[in-house]
């Protein structure tokens, strides 16, 4: 079995959160345990899966010395490459306080590799621009099974 | 940066009230005792499920039914939450379910008690659902964040899992036949004790709890979640006229405080070594279950390998034409 990590949009208008993660043999699979698991209560309107080991995360201490030290040159240009540039979802944790979700959706970046998108912090297309998503695709739980609920509380 | 230097930066931003996360530095006995936590955490909500789903097939309405199913259902997702949080430290899911069924690991002990009577669904809901409740709040604040978060989400639906309960047993006693009365009492007189021992040992005796405390896992200790417990249970089960089967509970009006009498931690200790009414019991059907459920791991293992291989396949012959 493989793990997967479930990112979650409460509403329309919200950025897809992670909300933590299942173990499924395969996509499918990965996103029906992923909706009994985490939209049974509350509401979504959209579910992602993604294997687990497919994530490049950064910690804490990344971070900073992201901001202490100057990317290496060869990830400034690395959109001159086009041959080699894929498209990376970027997640962002946004604030330090009790939560019940991880990371925030922020948007998309191009770029060789996941390193290299996570030093591409200046050009991140946000979500719903070019994303290719559909916001309005159905409701994951039928009308009346929210219980008002809701994922963005801070507190 | 030296050990002692990460150590301090690491104390420093729990003083801070951040979150640490996944892939931060921390110390290793900080990643150890987590993985104990929230593992046996884990654990207590799978093994949780037998005392009440015993009951499923024999619940006395169709309403009560589809709530205890909704509420079983609900115990299983929050084990999964909590083994998200732990194979966040590294360690597996195998390793995990490994430990649980030959003993290494435990879960709470509670659970190894029987529920001979209907009743007992509903005074589990209120009581022990309630503890668990007081329990889980404290660690929503934990330093962890994957905890953090697995608590505040297992707190929203353990709420409803509390609310059944106690309607239940209310509804019994204020408003059922005898019978009913009696049976709601005799629950109360088999889960009042060993739901108070689900707190843990009183302060002076819990060995981890210091380091616990330090590094912003516990944020109360046993004796202060235990007492809030009481605090807001015992004036409860009073207003309903139930008895609670301690003679020695006084209110001490300086405090505002309900104190208990002795809590037998004998008892306790023997039910967390296995000598419980139901740990071989428990453990057994957990196992059973494992290995009746084999055959659909190899299903979907097998399924998704066929499926890759048809993909890979598809994509040969479409990149050779």
């Amino acid at each position: 079995m493989m793990s997967w990590a479930v990112f979650k949009q409460a509403a329309a208008s919200r950025p897809h959160q992670m909300v933590g993660s299942v173990h499924a043999a395969d996509a499918d699979m990965a996103l029906l345990q992923a909706r009994s698991v985490f939209a049974r209560r509350p509401r979504a309107v959209s579910m992602w899966v993604t294997p687990m080991a497919s994530t490049l995360t950064w910690s804490h201490e990344d971070a900073e010395q992201l901001l202490t030290e100057t990317p290496p040159l060869d990830s400034l240009d690395i959109r001159s490459d086009a041959e080699k540039s894929e498209v990376w979802q970027v997640f962002r944790k946004v604030g330090k306080s009790r939560s019940m979700t991880f990371v925030d959706h922020v948007g998309v970046v191009d770029a060789a590799s996941a390193d290299s998108a996570s030093d591409d912090n200046g050009d991140i297309t946000p979500p719903g621009m070019d994303d290719g998503m559909d916001d309005d695709d159905g409701s994951i739980n039928p009308p009346g099974m929210d219980d008002g609920m809701d994922d963005d509380d801070d507190g | 940066m030296t050990e002692t230097e990460k150590l301090a930066e690491f104390e420093a931003r729990i003083a801070r009230g951040e979150k640490i996360e996944a892939g931060d530095w921390m110390p290793a006995d900080y990643r150890k005792q987590l993985v104990r936590m929230i593992s046996q955490h884990g654990h207590s909500e799978i093994i949780g499920m037998q005392p009440e789903g015993a009951w499923i097939t024999r619940a006395p309405s169709l309403r009560r039914k589809l709530v205890l199913l909704a509420k079983v259902q609900d115990e299983a997702g929050h084990g999964q939450y909590l083994y998200h949080a732990a194979e966040s430290l590294g360690t597996t899911r195998n390793e995990m379910n490994e430990k649980l069924l030959n003993g290494r690991a435990k879960y709470a002990s509670v659970f190894n008690y029987p529920t001979p009577e209907w009743a007992d669904v509903g005074m589990i809901g209120w009581l022990v659902d309630l503890a668990a409740i007081k329990n889980q709040t404290m660690l929503s604040f934990c330093s962890y964040g994957p905890y953090s978060r697995a608590m505040i989400r297992i707190c929203a639906e353990e709420s409803f899992h509390h609310k059944q309960g106690k309607e239940m047993i209310v509804r019994y006693v204020t408003g059922g036949t005898a019978l009913q009365k009696e049976m709601a009492q005799n629950a109360l007189n088999r889960w009042w004790w060993p739901t108070l021992m689900m707190f843990g040992l009183p302060d002076g005796q819990s060995t981890n709890s210091a380091q616990l405390s330090r590094w912003g896992i516990k944020t109360k200790s046993n004796d202060q979640v235990r007492q809030e417990f009481i605090n807001e249970i015992v004036p409860e089960l009073q207003a309903i006229g139930l008895a609670i089967p301690d003679p020695d509970l006084t209110y001490d009006e300086e405090s505002g405080n309900w104190i208990h009498g002795e809590i037998d931690w004998d008892e306790f200790w023997q039910v967390v070594k296995g000598n419980g009414p139901l740990n071989a019991e428990r453990l057994a059907t957990r196992q059973a279950a494992h290995d009746s459920g084999e055959w659909v791991r190899e299903a979907v293992e097998g399924y998704a390998d066929r499926q890759r291989t048809r993909h890979a396949e598809a994509e040969k012959m479409v990149s050779s034409s």
